[in-house]
């Protein structure tokens, strides 16, 4: 018992445990346990936890023990003093936990009609004009620290391409003023750092070509096909309701409308309903119809999709009733009820960002993309 | 279920005995088991656990016998079976975690890390981080009694970096 007593006196000599003296992945692996919006907090704790919390092994870890997080980005054109967009983020479970942020706006001209496409913790900004002139730049924004970064030029301008991360690599297709079938599409080699041309035959048998006829569809968007000729579905979206059931999502006059992506079924209202049954009696449709709606993927695997649409309100302050704009967002989940009846629960709805003054520009939502990190 | 008991001795002298099968949720005593060099009447040293500790150890892994990988006899158990007995093993762990100090739990992760008991390394880990989340950076610093080493400059460019959170 005498060894077993020494060690016990040698061990209490011993300053208390803290934190910084557990293993370094131990405390990796309760790091990966915080949501990612706690980062920027934790990170002005001290220098060595700054530096953890930006260090590739936490991303790693994070996926290893399946703590990522999605995040919706949105890029909104709400502010008429300054001529680019703004960009921003929503936290990962809004229904529980409300964030909706603005970050570090684009550093350059903001390229019109250009496409926007993920991967990762990465999103793509591609082609567009600027000022009216047809561009061939890309920018990535990572989305760890909010920095942009330009990738190398793509051999042609291309203005509301397609675009899509296949395999590691990024696909853009479409778009260009060119005829020449190798100037349909390009691909950007992530390991070579090169781009190189694309044929359509290349995209024949995935299911990019097959799934809805006649169209190509990239990063659940929709492109009619006409030869050579992309044209962009605005506001139509593929989207995976369950394991294999996929269905043509739309918005059209206020309603939210649905087919399967057979040709020749016919498009029918999705019935809305609420999540939480008493919450609320009237139809989810009296908050955004006559509204231009706006329909987006969330990302993450939720098979939902995401509704954004501007509201008016007044704001009370001291007695004054004051006229806001809201930017409203809800997210619907799909449920196959039978072969023509798809219904739509509403998981939560709320008013995500106030701006000043009423703005009924109805045209306000530009792109959309979501990160996995 | 084999009722086969072996012994532990803690680093500060105390003994336990324990079901193997709960031992085995320890990778190194479910080795040490595999090359047999466990012998029967002593009890195996864990010069790095001291015994309140791993009486908490115990305590775990007895409880979590049952959801032991390669016990197979969970058969056909219906999902509300299933998922009441769920319930009753996240209650039981929040009830554990919820009566100990932040001390304690580093200790305890610190053995679970040595002993290489992944699920009860998942368990401490993510109550630390329930217990950091929502926090000033000032409180996560008390908590963890780490000292703030930025210069007010450096703080406020960090702050800078991050507006976007901020906000």
């Amino acid at each position: 018992m005498t060894t077993e007593r020494e060690m016990k006196k040698s061990s209490s000599e011993s300053p208390p445990l803290s934190f910084s003296s557990l293993p370094y992945d131990v405390i990796l692996n309760c790091l990966a346990r915080v949501s990612r919006i706690h980062y920027p907090t934790l990170s002005l704790v001290s220098k060595d936890l700054r530096s953890l919390i930006t260090s590739t092994e936490l991303d790693t870890t994070r996926s290893n023990i399946g703590k990522t997080e999605s995040f919706s980005y949105v890029c909104l054109d709400i502010n008429k003093n300054s001529p680019n967009p703004s960009w921003f983020t929503l936290s990962p479970n809004p229904k529980q936990h409300l964030k909706f942020q603005p970050i570090t706006s684009f550093p350059y001209a903001h390229p019109k009609s250009s496409t926007v496409c993920s991967f990762g913790s990465e999103i793509y900004l591609i082609g567009g004009f600027i000022n009216e002139t047809r561009s061939n730049r890309v920018f990535i924004l990572d989305c760890r620290c909010h920095q942009w970064r330009r990738l190398p030029e793509m051999r042609l301008s291309r203005v509301n391409a397609a675009a899509d991360v296949i395999d590691g690599n990024l696909y853009v297709i479409g778009g260009s003023e060119s005829n020449n079938i190798e100037d349909w599409g390009e691909v950007y080699d992530l390991k070579t750092q090169t781009w190189k041309p694309l044929l359509p035959r290349a995209l024949d048998h995935t299911n990019h070509m097959r799934v809805v006829q006649g169209s190509l569809v990239m990063s659940g968007k929709v492109y009619d096909m006409d030869g050579l000729e992309l044209e962009l579905k605005k506001n139509l979206l593929l989207v995976e309701i369950k394991m294999n059931m996929l269905c043509l999502i739309s918005v059209s006059h206020g309603n939210l409308i649905w087919r399967d992506p057979d040709e020749g079924s016919k498009w029918r209202n999705v019935k809305l309903i609420w999540r939480d049954q008493n919450k609320n009696l009237e139809s989810p449709y009296s908050y955004f119809r006559n509204r231009r709606v706006f329909v987006t993927n969330s990302g993450g695997g939720r098979r939902s999709v995401m509704l954004w649409w501007k509201t008016s309100v007044y704001v009370r302050r001291g007695g004054w009733e004051i006229p806001k704009t809201a930017i409203s967002c809800a997210e619907v989940s799909f449920e196959r009820r039978s072969l023509r009846e798809l219904g739509g629960f509403v998981e939560w709805c709320k008013n995500v960002f106030l701006l000043e003054g009423w703005d009924s520009d109805p045209d306000f939502f530009l792109h959309s993309a979501f990160v996995t990190h | 279920m084999s009722s086969n008991m072996i012994m532990l001795k803690s680093s500060d002298g105390a003994s336990f005995e324990i079901e193997e099968a709960a031992a085995r949720k320890s990778k190194i005593i479910a080795n040490m088991i595999e090359v047999e060099c466990v012998d029967e009447d002593k009890a195996i040293p864990l010069q790095n656990v001291t015994g309140n500790i791993l009486a908490l150890v115990i305590e775990y892994c007895n409880k979590h016998i049952v959801d032991d990988d390669d016990d197979v006899a969970t058969e056909e158990a219906s999902e509300e079976e299933e998922e009441a007995k769920k319930k009753k093993v996240d209650d039981w762990e929040a009830e554990f975690m919820n009566s100990m100090s932040l001390e304690t739990m580093f200790e305890l992760l610190l053995a679970a890390n040595y002993l290489n008991i992944k699920s009860l390394i998942d368990l401490v880990c993510q109550t630390i981080a329930n217990n950091i989340k929502d926090k000033t950076p000032e409180e996560v610093r008390k908590i963890f009694s780490i000292e703030n080493d930025f210069t007010p400059e450096e703080e406020e460019e960090i702050r800078k970096e991050n507006a976007w959170a901020f906000g």
